[in-house]
């Protein structure tokens, strides 16, 4: 009886595993896909959207307390002390990079002295390896707090 | 040249104080505790998800090639 529920648990777990490594190297390939597009084009804005237009759905379906909805309660440092004290850093930061940029964007936006961000991003996006691997990490931003979610859950069912 | 190492070196101090943050414990926040936080309603998650969508369309589908 212990070996047949040992092996059912080996087994599932073998099966989340490959699971996990197919669903990755799906990302991968999607990833490799978008951003592989001409940049301005239908097909371009479409393949950003998919993965927006999941996470909304999941946002909007997922209820406070619900699977995917937890984000406060799974990562609860710092949360309910969002006061200006703990963020102080933030705001500095912040404001320096809205600095550059205001400053950027009065020159013209395409200034080599004074670039703007999205104009010294510009400049890593020419190599397709550096754009997946931007668009990879803009997805693991993105779905981190679903992911986040997932695994708590997880751990806290093992 | 000086304003792109600007860039790089805010980009650096944001990903090292968003490590020490949370290593520091509740003291100071991190960006991902502030995102949880946000998280945790669906205006936030929506805010969140437009914001990220905007960097998504901007970067991705809208860059120009320098030259």
């Amino acid at each position: 009886m212990a070996a047949t529920q040992g092996d059912s648990n080996g087994r599932r777990s073998t099966v989340l595993r490959a699971t996990g490594v197919v669903g990755a190297a799906g990302v991968v390939a999607y990833a490799w896909w978008a951003t592989g597009l001409q940049p301005f084009t239908t097909s371009a804005y479409v393949a950003v959207g998919l993965p927006v237009a999941g996470l909304a759905v999941v946002a909007v379906v997922g209820r406070p307390g619900s699977r995917f909805a937890g984000g406060a309660a799974v990562d609860a440092r710092g949360v309910g002390r969002l006061q200006l004290r703990s963020t102080f850093p933030w705001v500095v930061l912040l404001l320096l990079a809205v600095g550059l940029e205001v400053a950027g964007l009065a020159l013209g936006g395409r200034s080599t002295e004074v670039p703007t961000l999205s104009t010294v991003i510009d400049h890593a996006l020419g190599w397709h390896g550096v754009r997946l691997a931007l668009f990879l990490g803009w997805l693991a931003v993105g779905w981190a707090p679903v992911a986040r979610v997932a695994v708590h859950r997880r751990a806290r069912a093992a | 040249m000086a304003v792109t190492v600007a860039w790089l070196a805010l980009a650096l101090a944001a990903i090292a104080w968003e490590i020490s943050c949370r290593r520091a414990g509740p003291r100071w926040t991190s960006l991902t505790a502030m995102g949880s936080a946000l998280w945790g309603r669906l205006p936030g998650r929506l805010a969140l998800i437009a914001l990220w969508a905007f960097v998504g369309w901007h970067v991705f589908a809208r860059y120009t090639l320098p030259g």
